[in-house]
């Protein structure tokens, strides 16, 4: 660990040299209102921080590397270990593979010691990743979409799906733990606080509902307009591509729920974003 | 008192100028801002060359002062420079230089998705920002 690159931790960090801290456990543990309920608060504590775990995984080449080897040891291990003396006077038989049967039976057994030493440090820490690199990459991935298609609407339409199969996938990852939602209602607090805590880094401001299978989730502060400003003469101020991403996510989050519906959005002011979501029958 | 502001892009266009409190305006502005780049950047090249010492040629020279004005410069990394004209009797705004950079140029023009590397700024967040701090710095108006 001399190397200063195996540092697991990447801190949040702004461009300009301004530095935000963010922890992403505890904003999602300091919830106000509990209106998921408390038993789904500690369950959800520790499925986030398992979702933080995997995301700076594939940011840190090292605890990557690691993950790959406790993978790989236990399937070793489980290669090696089940044999027994059974197994062992087959293998005397064909001497080649005892030799690397047994390697590969070290290999797992060393591997699972580092797995040990070196894992548990890191499982302690918070991790993060940077905002501003997401940011950047965000704004280009918008760029991209819109370049690439004829016109707004099919751009519109790219942009929903591939918030669709985003949501649909993290919300996978996010309720590992969490036990069944027995009501509508719970999967959009779900989608309120938790997962909108993990994209964003804050919670919906405000949800409404007409108790008839229509949802209207306000965020005053949408993280994604937070930087977007146009020129004072400019005719066309239209950023809708910007938060169309966002609509598939929810989309996405709510049919992996089993619930088919439709999402749209209403930007207001400086930053500020209406979400509604209709549920189909 | 503080007179006026330029921002430069690496190229050395100019990407942002805004005056205040000025008794004379200038006959022409896009001259003006090309001879201004050409003697900061010939009297950087001078300033290091002459130094009997190695310097950084960012952080070797950061204002000059006549008897009528004061000129504060702050270049990033990235080349991009940021010079604040004012008074003579202003203290060091290297500080707020920096800060305006870090601040407000990174927060609300490059990060801004709107916003095309290498243009003229104009987004309204950024001038309402700039304005918002500078008026509230004790020498802007005094």
């Amino acid at each position: 660990m001399s190397d200063p690159l195996s540092n697991p931790t990447i801190n949040t960090t702004n461009v300009g040299g301004q530095t935000t801290t963010q922890n992403i456990i505890g904003g999602i543990g300091s919830g106000k209102s509990n209106s998921v309920g408390t038993p789904y608060t500690t369950p959800l504590q520790t499925s986030a921080h398992t979702a933080a775990n995997s995301l700076s995984a594939t940011n840190s080449p090292i605890p990557t590397h690691h993950m790959i080897n406790s993978n790989s040891s236990n399937n070793l291990s489980g290669m090696a270990t089940p044999g027994g003396p059974g197994l062992q006077q087959q293998q005397q038989q064909q001497q080649q593979s005892t030799i690397s049967s047994n390697n590969l039976g070290l290999l797992g057994q060393q591997s699972q010691q580092q797995q040990q030493t070196i894992l548990s440090p890191i499982t302690t820490q918070p991790k993060s990743i940077s905002a501003s690199c997401f940011e950047f990459f965000y704004i280009e991935m918008i760029d991209c979409i819109m370049k690439s298609s004829s016109d707004k609407q099919h751009a519109h339409k790219k942009l929903d799906k591939l918030g669709f199969k985003v949501g649909h996938r993290l919300v996978e990852r996010l309720s590992l733990d969490t036990a069944l939602f027995p009501e509508l209602l719970d999967s959009v607090k779900f989608i309120c606080k938790v997962f909108w805590a993990m994209v964003f880094k804050k919670t919906i401001d405000g949800l409404k509902t007409n108790h008839k299978g229509v949802f209207v989730l306000t965020d005053s502060k949408f993280q994604w307009l937070q930087h977007l400003s146009f020129d004072s003469s400019a005719s066309n101020k239209d950023c809708s591509e910007y938060v169309q991403f966002t609509a598939g996510l929810i989309k996405g989050a709510m049919s992996n729920f089993g619930f088919k519906c439709i999402v749209t959005f209403d930007i207001q002011q400086v930053s500020t974003c209406v979400f509604t979501i209709k549920i189909e029958s | 008192m503080i007179y006026n502001i330029y921002i430069f892009n690496k190229d050395g266009t100019c990407i942002y100028n805004e005056d205040w409190n000025k008794k004379k305006q200038s006959q022409n502005q896009s001259e003006d801002q090309k001879l201004l780049f050409g003697m900061l950047y010939s009297l950087k090249a001078f300033i290091t060359s002459s130094s009997p010492k190695k310097i950084d040629d960012k952080t070797g020279f950061h204002c000059y002062k006549t008897s009528t004005y004061k000129l504060h410069y702050y270049e990033t990394l990235s080349c991009i420079k940021f010079i604040i004209m004012s008074d003579p009797n202003v203290p060091d705004l290297r500080d707020d230089l920096k800060k305006i950079y870090s601040q407000i140029f990174v927060e609300y023009v490059i990060k801004n998705p709107i916003y095309k590397p290498g243009t003229t700024v104009k987004c309204d967040t950024f001038i309402n920002q700039l304005n918002l701090y500078l008026k509230q710095m004790p020498s802007f108006s005094s």
